[in-house]
């Protein structure tokens, strides 16, 4: 029976997709789900903490506060603000990257889809990230770096027009904006309410305002250096947890034999790559086409979220490092989030794929000591914080940059000064937190809204990389051609997605991924071919050719950057 | 979204199913039916094929100066191993 865990399994990533389908699912399936049972009988499933616990949690809680607010001090203009005055090292930024790509509900989601799966969830963190962060940081960051863009829609407005950028700004927008007001809601009343009894309204008030008061004061600055210690904390409780379940399980090794004599129902849970038939998400064919290939790529390459950090860079190889660093720290997150719930398991035979979900909780439950519950605790929180600072900060840049500027640009305005727009990305920064923490309860409820714009924005990720691609590798590309492949790149993944019985997966939205990509592309070279040329002085230093060729081109993008 | 009575989601799945099944049915189901022939050992030869072409395009095609070969591929290297371990 499907369960809570695709929905849960909610970072920001190639999931976007999955979460659509499995979020109405979840909703079916509510009434009657383990994981969330009525609220008057789930008292005896609620963890209890120990003082020890609380005090790590909120040493950890002032301490964001305190290093957060201390970078406040670093900003003095626009560009301090949204990209960390271009001073970030690459270290900070490969921490950065991998913290903000892990929702406090991974952990409870993916060692779920573990359990009922096998380590062929892992492949998201795997396949997922290394090759598409390798691709990202040598092809795509050089771009968007050397081009002093602040937003990957500003980039492909450059590249192609300002309808482009617009469409993909205000789209992103307001999608991440209902999609934080959700998260928070779920992770404080479905998470921590359900695992520690503690009030939704208390949680989601604390951890917006904790948040918003960091990213409000110190930008990207703040974000980037709050998600260091974070990740380290993150690290510390996951492969904590990891060590003592595999301690008790008996070495990784009895874990394959445990696993593999439970019977027929297991025989594929250490099989990373299952056949193309199966009724399950993760198709081997899905996986390495729909994941990793476009989906992965598209996420590491033209999500703001991520990309934002590299923009702030110190130099461009700084931009690089960061991302592979961040592709090796991610290497290690699968084992954090997705061993647990194979050697769940063994640990908790008694728990049943139906409640598969509450594989972590009870192991939390059961295993670990007191102190070390506060520091998985306090890696839960890390992980929303982080999410939502990331998300805040990058709403904040696109509303600044791709919606209010251009609007005031065509009603005539000018362009704003350096100070008005740190003054505006602070108040837009305010605004969203604001309405963020009292529209949650209502949004997080409202299934509808949240399928609808899962949806529009998980509809994006095949077409967008076509259009990113062929704007950066062919100098033939013009901008009629890139807004009628995102739009009919758009229209084609609602057909493949909408249509019925085209695909053997139950939810294919690896293979609508795959094809919406290549019909984009199709689509893009067509009507480009069609219509007049782009000039040389507009493409120059947006694509590979006069980037890589070209040294008066080199010369004069340094000199932008420098 | 549901409005009244009327689903607008299922609405289209239906419109879908009537216009676009009959046009997309013959063209992906071939496609299915071949694939699901395909698995192992092609299924890890394409995996680890994803990332040897990643480390070849860092390490061969792109200028030395532009990347960071040595570490590039050194850090891609745990991963292969692990789709060689799980396959």
């Amino acid at each position: 029976m499907p369960g809570i865990l695709e929905f849960l399994y909610v970072q920001p990533s190639t999931l976007i997709w999955y979460r659509r389908f499995a979020w109405r699912r979840f909703i079916g399936d509510k009434a009657d789900h383990g994981f969330l049972p009525i609220r008057g009988d789930f008292m005896e499933q609620v963890i209890g903490l120990h003082y020890i616990d609380v005090v790590i949690i909120v040493v950890y809680m002032i301490g964001s506060l305190v290093l957060g607010s201390f970078c406040a001090r670093y900003v003095g203009n626009a560009e301090d603000f949204f990209l960390a005055g271009r001073a970030l090292p690459f270290w900070a930024i490969g921490f950065s990257i991998v913290v903000s790509d892990i929702g406090a509900t991974d952990f409870v989601a993916v060692a779920g889809a573990a359990y009922r799966n096998g380590i062929s969830a892992a492949n998201f963190d795997w396949m997922g990230s290394m090759p598409a962060m390798v691709i990202a940081a040598f092809i795509f960051v050089p771009y968007f770096w050397r081009s002093g863009v602040f937003t990957i829609p500003e980039f492909l407005g450059r590249r192609y027009n300002t309808g482009v950028q617009f469409i993909n700004g205000l789209i992103w927008v307001v999608v991440q904006f209902v999609m934080l007001a959700v998260m928070l809601w779920i992770t404080a009343d479905k998470l921590m309410y359900t695992i520690l009894g503690w009030d939704p309204h208390w949680t989601l008030w604390i951890t917006v305002i904790i948040t918003g008061c960091y990213t409000f004061g110190g930008g990207l600055t703040a974000v980037v250096f709050t998600d260091v210690v974070q990740l380290i904390v993150m690290y510390v409780g996951g492969l904590g947890l990891l060590a003592l379940c595999l301690w008790e399980v008996g070495g990784f090794g009895a874990l394959q034999t445990k696993v593999l004599a439970l019977g027929p129902a297991y025989a594929n849970h250490f099989n990373i790559l299952l056949p193309n038939d199966t009724t399950g998400p993760f198709p081997w064919t899905g996986i390495v086409f729909g994941l990793g290939l476009v989906m992965a790529v598209s996420y590491m390459s033209g999500n703001q979220l991520i990309v934002q950090r590299t923009l702030g860079a110190r130099s461009e190889w700084d931009a690089k490092g960061g991302m592979l660093f961040g592709g090796f720290l991610k290497s290690f997150i699968p084992l954090m989030v997705a061993l647990p719930g194979l050697c769940a398991v063994v640990l908790l035979p008694d728990l049943g794929m139906e409640n598969a979900d509450r594989a972590v909780p009870s192991l939390i439950r059961v295993y670990l000591p007191a102190g070390l519950r506060g520091l998985m605790f306090a890696a839960l929180f890390a992980a929303l914080m982080s999410h939502i600072s990331a998300t805040l900060n990058s709403v904040t840049t696109i509303t600044v940059t791709d919606v209010i500027s251009l609007i005031r640009k065509w009603t005539g305005g000018g362009a704003f000064s350096p100070k008005t727009s740190l003054n505006l990305g602070r108040a837009i920064t305010a605004f969203f937190v604001i309405t963020t923490g009292l529209s949650a309860e209502a949004l997080g409820n409202s299934d509808q809204i949240y399928v609808f714009l899962q949806t529009v924005l998980s509809l994006f990720q095949g077409p967008l990389l076509a259009i990113l691609l062929l704007g950066i590798m062919w100098r033939r590309a013009t901008g009629w051609g890139g807004l009628a492949g995102l739009v009919l790149g758009v229209a084609c993944c609602f057909v493949l997605n909408y249509t019925p019985d085209l695909f053997p997966s139950e939810f294919p939205f690896l293979f609508v991924a795959w094809w919406s990509f290549v019909f984009s592309m199709a689509v893009t070279v067509i009507v480009s071919l069609c219509t007049r040329p782009e000039s040389d002085e507009k493409v120059r230093g947006l694509v590979w050719d006069s980037v890589v060729k070209d040294d008066d081109a080199q010369e004069a993008l340094q000199g932008r950057v420098s | 979204m549901a409005a009244g009575g009327f689903n607008l989601e299922e609405a289209f799945i239906e419109f879908c199913k009537d216009v676009f099944h009959p046009i997309l049915a013959p063209i992906f189901h071939p496609i299915n039916d071949a694939l699901a022939k395909v698995y192992q050992p092609y299924a890890s030869i394409c995996a680890v094929g994803l990332f040897v072409i990643a480390m070849f395009i860092v390490g061969v095609m792109i200028n030395e100066k532009y990347v960071n070969r040595g570490r590039t591929v050194l850090c891609m290297t745990p991963h292969v191993i692990v789709y060689f371990y799980f396959r």
